[in-house]
Parts: C-alpha cells; sequence; structure tokens
C-alpha cells in the first residue's frame, strides 16, 4: 500500500511538471466484463467465474498520460470449482505515453485481491505494457493489441512468483460525430509460481463505454 | 579708308584676344617652371614672387594638386631662405591641409626645408577621407567603412550627423595616429536604421582651437529595397485545394483487412501465449469473429469506395509539403522585410575652420 501511495505521488507530480503549459486531456469509461479465474494447484483445477465491474480514468498533459483503474466483481464456483466464491478487487495506477500515433507504452502498479471468508490473496506487482491500436479504413472501427509484463511480483502465498505476464485484444466503435465510444475486447493475464506448482489464470470478455479518447 | 581703319582694328583685337588667351594657358605651369628656375638659382624674391603668382591664379589655366603641392613647396623654401620662416610654415601648411601624405624631396631640399616642413605638419591637425565611392551593406549586420589618415597625430570625434548639424551617431572618440578604420553599421544613436536623406562623415579635432580643421564628407543615404521571394507556386494546395484524383490502390483495404484478422487471431491464441494452463475462456472466440468481421468489413468498404482514404493522405501530404513552403518563403520574406539594406554614396570632402576657444 505504502508503494502504491508513493507511486501514486510520483506520477501525480510527474505529469503536472510534463505538462504545466499544456491543455489538459481527460478520457474516462465505464466497463463491464465476465470474468472467469482459473487456479491450477499440483495439477488440480479449480474455476470461478461472474461480472466484474470499474472503470478507469486518465489525464493526458502533453506527451504523458495519468491514468487509475478499479475495477470489483463477486466470482462464483464454477461446477468442478472450490465450494465458496471470492471477491476480486483490483486498482491501478500508471503513466503512458505515446512515441508513435498508433503505439502506447505505460508503466505502473496493479494490486490486486481475492477476498474470501477465510483469507485474502493479495498481490502487487509492477508492470510494463506496450499497446498498438490502429483505425480500420472506411470504418468507424479500431483495433488494438496489447501485450504486458510484470517488472517485479508479490502475493502472500507460500510459492515464490516465477512470472505474471497477460495480453488483451479488441476493437473500439467510435460512431462519428458521437462522443461516446465503445470497446468490447478480451484480456487474460496469467501467474505462475513455484516452478510450475501453481499458476493462476484470469480471463474477461468486457464491454466499455467511454468518453474522450480510447 | 574709314572702313579699311576698322577692319585694321578689328584684326589687331582679334590677335591680340588670342595671343592674351595663350598666355594665360601658359602662364600657369610657365610660372611655376620660372619659379622652381628662379629658386634653383638663388634668386628667392623672385621664386617667391612668381609662385605666389602661379597659385593665387584661380581663372583660365590653374595648376592641378600636384603642381600646386610642387609649387608651395618651393614657394615655403623660398620663403625660409628669406627669413620668413612665418609665410613658409603657412605654405607648409596649405601642404599638410591639402594632403597629408605629402613629404617634399630629400634630395632636392636641405634639412633645414624638411624640417620647418615637419614642424608644420605637426601644427597641422587634420585628416582626409578614403572612401568608396558607394557602399551598400545591411544595417546592423553589416558596416560602412571609412578609412581616416591624419596629417599628425591628435585625437578626434568622428561622427555622422544629419545635413543640418543635428547628430545621427557617434562613431569614434579617441586618438588618432597615421591612420584609422571607422566604421558604422547604419544606426542611429537609438539603434533603429537610418532613414534614407543627405547626412555628413564628420571628423573634427577634440582639442578644437581657433584655426583648426574640421573634415565633413557629404554622404547621400538611400534605403534599398528588400529582396523578398516570389510567393511559390501552388501556395493555393495550402488553402485546401485539393488535388486531381490519383490512381486507386488496393493497400488501405489490405491493410485493414490484415489488422481485423492479426487482432482476431491474437484474441485466439493469447491464452496460450500468456498461460500454459489457461482453460481458454469459449467468450473470446466471439470477440475474435467481431474483430475478424470488422477487419473484413473494413476491407470491403475501402474496396468499394476505392482510394478515398489514399486521396485524401495524398491531399494530406501535399497541403503540408505547400504549407511548409509557404511557411519557409513567409519567414525568409519577413527576415528579408526586417532587414535594411542601406546605400551610401560618397560625396565631395570639405573643410570647416573651427572657431576657438573650448
Amino acid at each position: 500500500m505504502k508503494t502504491l501511495v508513493l507511486a501514486a505521488a510520483g506520477l501525480t507530480l510527474l505529469g503536472s511538471a510534463v505538462g504545466a503549459q499544456q491543455r489538459l486531456r481527460a478520457t474516462g469509461w465505464g466497463d463491464g466484463a465476465i470474468v472467469q479465474l482459473g487456479t491450477q494447484i499440483l495439477g488440480a483445477r479449480e474455476s470461478q467465474s461472474g461480472p466484474v465491474f470499474g472503470g478507469e480514468g486518465r489525464l493526458g498533459l502533453g506527451p504523458v498520460t495519468l491514468g487509475v483503474g478499479y475495477l470489483e466483481g463477486r466470482l462464483q464456483p464454477g461446477t468442478s470449482g472450490t465450494p465458496q466464491g471470492r471477491d476480486l478487487v483490483e486498482a491501478r495506477i500508471f503513466v503512458s505515453a505515446r512515441p508513435l500515433s498508433w503505439l502506447t507504452l505505460s508503466a505502473g502498479p496493479r494490486v490486486r485481491a481475492f477476498v474470501t471468508d477465510a483469507a485474502t490473496e493479495r498481490w502487487v506487482w509492477w508492470e510494463g505494457r506496450a499497446r498498438a491500436q490502429n483505425a480500420l479504413a472506411s470504418t468507424p472501427l479500431q483495433t488494438y493489441i496489447e501485450l504486458w509484463r510484470a517488472l517485479s511480483a508479490r502475493v502472500n502465498l507460500p510459492e515464490p512468483v516465477d512470472h505474471v505476464q497477460g495480453g488483451e485484444a479488441g476493437v473500439v466503435l467510435r460512431p462519428p460525430g458521437a462522443a461516446l465510444w465503445f470497446r468490447l475486447g478480451y484480456r487474460v493475464d496469467g501467474a505462475r509460481l513455484g516452478g510450475g506448482l501453481r499458476s493462476e489464470t484470469v480471463e474477461a470478455v468486457s464491454l466499455a463505454v467511454g468518453i474522450g479518447g480510447p | 579708308m574709314t572702313r579699311r581703319l576698322v577692319q585694321l582694328l578689328l584684326a589687331s583685337l582679334l590677335v591680340l584676344t588670342v595671343r592674351g588667351k595663350v598666355a594665360a594657358q601658359q602662364a600657369a605651369t610657365d610660372l611655376l617652371a620660372q619659379g622652381m628656375r628662379a629658386y634653383q638659382s638663388l634668386d628667392y624674391d623672385q621664386a617667391a614672387a612668381i609662385l605666389r603668382r602661379g597659385l593665387t591664379r584661380t581663372v583660365g589655366d590653374t595648376l592641378s594638386t600636384a603642381e600646386r603641392l610642387q609649387a608651395l613647396t618651393y614657394l615655403g623654401a623660398s620663403e625660409l631662405f628669406r627669413d620668413r620662416r612665418d609665410a613658409a610654415l603657412a605654405a607648409f601648411r596649405q601642404i599638410a591641409a591639402t594632403d597629408p601624405r605629402y613629404r617634399p624631396s630629400e634630395i632636392i631640399f636641405p634639412p633645414q626645408v624638411t624640417g620647418v616642413f615637419g614642424e608644420a605638419r605637426q601644427q597641422t591637425k587634420t585628416v582626409f577621407f578614403q572612401v568608396q565611392q558607394e557602399t551598400e551593406f545591411r544595417a546592423k549586420t553589416e558596416h560602412f567603412t571609412a578609412r581616416l589618415v591624419a596629417s599628425s597625430p591628435h585625437d578626434v570625434a568622428v561622427t555622422i550627423t544629419t545635413g543640418d548639424g543635428k547628430l545621427v551617431r557617434r562613431l569614434y572618440d579617441g586618438p588618432i595616429a597615421d591612420s584609422l578604420a571607422v566604421t558604422w553599421d547604419g544606426l542611429t544613436e537609438e539603434r533603429n536604421p537610418v532613414q534614407s536623406g543627405r547626412y555628413t562623415l564628420r571628423v573634427a579635432p577634440r582639442a578644437a582651437g581657433a584655426g583648426q580643421l574640421a573634415r565633413q564628407l557629404s554622404l547621400e543615404i538611400l534605403r534599398a529595397k528588400p529582396d523578398t521571394q516570389p510567393w511559390p507556386a501552388g501556395a493555393g494546395l495550402a488553402e485546401g485545394t485539393p488535388l486531381p484524383l490519383p490512381s486507386s490502390s488496393s493497400g488501405p483495404a489490405v491493410r485493414s483487412l490484415a489488422e481485423g484478422l492479426a487482432a482476431a487471431v491474437a484474441v485466439v491464441v493469447l491464452p496460450s501465449i500468456v498461460s500454459h494452463d489457461a482453460a481458454g475462456f469459449k467468450g473470446r472466440f466471439a470477440i475474435a469473429a467481431a474483430i475478424g468481421g470488422a477487419g473484413i468489413v473494413s476491407f470491403f468498404a475501402q474496396r468499394s469506395a476505392p482510394a478515398v482514404d489514399a486521396i485524401a493522405g495524398a491531399n494530406a501530404a501535399a497541403r503540408a509539403a505547400a504549407r511548409r513552403r509557404l511557411e519557409q518563403v513567409q519567414q525568409q520574406n519577413a527576415q528579408s522585410a526586417a532587414e535594411v539594406r542601406l546605400i551610401v554614396r560618397a560625396g565631395p570632402a570639405t573643410s570647416v575652420e573651427l572657431g576657438g576657444g573650448p
């Protein structure tokens, strides 16, 4: 938590310093997703799924954008699932830059928690992301592909973290003349722990409605 | 009888007039030669009288500058040997005021003469201009140069003034030994480029006293028109004139299709890339289909409306290039307009005798 607060403060200062003389750009969206969590421990697989809702806000100053995101939902056991459900809470903060018109690079910390009545599994990692997004000619559509990898990760589980990585792809519809845009996407991330003794995968199909730049 | 007498009288008058003119034409140079011969014959009184007559001649044949300097030298020497030192100094001062570089020949004249000449030159404080007939330069960044040659070392104040004597710019205030190059950037004391008009380059001794000479050079200054570039051809493009339609291209359509399909494939294979243990959310296939379909829609939309984006792209590129050319020319023209080019034409130099007292 301390890391998160420090990072937020640092990024806020960076953002304000970079864009002091430039116009502020604001973007925001709400996101609804069906999330499926898969956990595999020593070959035994568990699966949970459920709706998750969240949102993200971004402030752009010059070439730099600062963003924060939050989502929360309840995952229920599947047919072969665990006896009880769990809450998924996730938050992230990041700073991004656009070196090319179609490429966005971002970095920042993310925290994720799976909360059950008995315990809370807490993840904290720093991730670096690369996103390619381009318009489809003669249509109001854009497609995007995003890949990311954790630069460092911590979790309150007995197994050490081997790696955490993920990706996302989707399509964005921005109707001509409309202020709103819509995004349909699929995202997945996977964590591998203890040399393969344990792995966790979170997949989501999401629909977002936003205003400002997608 | 009377008629013959009148004809004889007219003929006599004509002969006398012609003879008089010839005599006047020969007189100035002849007088110089006679004066020099008289000096060489040690007849200094005769030499001084003849030379003075030659120097004071103002009509008909007059002495050239070189002859005049020679006549003054012989006159000064003659006066010196007549024990009229002041008259000798006056003659030598006239030489110094005419040409500061002139020196009497040490072969012809004894040290007694050259010594007094040097004394007269030291007492004479004046300068001479060596300036190009016409100089063109950029005000502020380039210079007009005037070389000053001094008759003897002294302190001078060099200024540019208007025709009616108002100060425009102080150029130099200090000593001059043999010669000095004074430069002027074409600006006034307020650092503004000077206007067209008549000006004066004035050099005055700082210790101005009675009999001292200030030298002035008349300058005619013109502001030259800025040398601007013509408006570039095709400047209308920058204002939005469209280009003719280019030939159609399937490039954007194929690219859109490839992008859509790539994103669709990414959705399908992402779970296996990210996590080997991923179950693979079946719902992702719907997303993949939507993305792939978008790519296909874009492909056909592009094919049915060929080259619209290509036209827009080509127009945008042409507009950008035209705008860059236009901005470049505007910038260069603005720079040229900001530059003031001055043409300085040097007129005759004159001497002004200064009044006495501090």
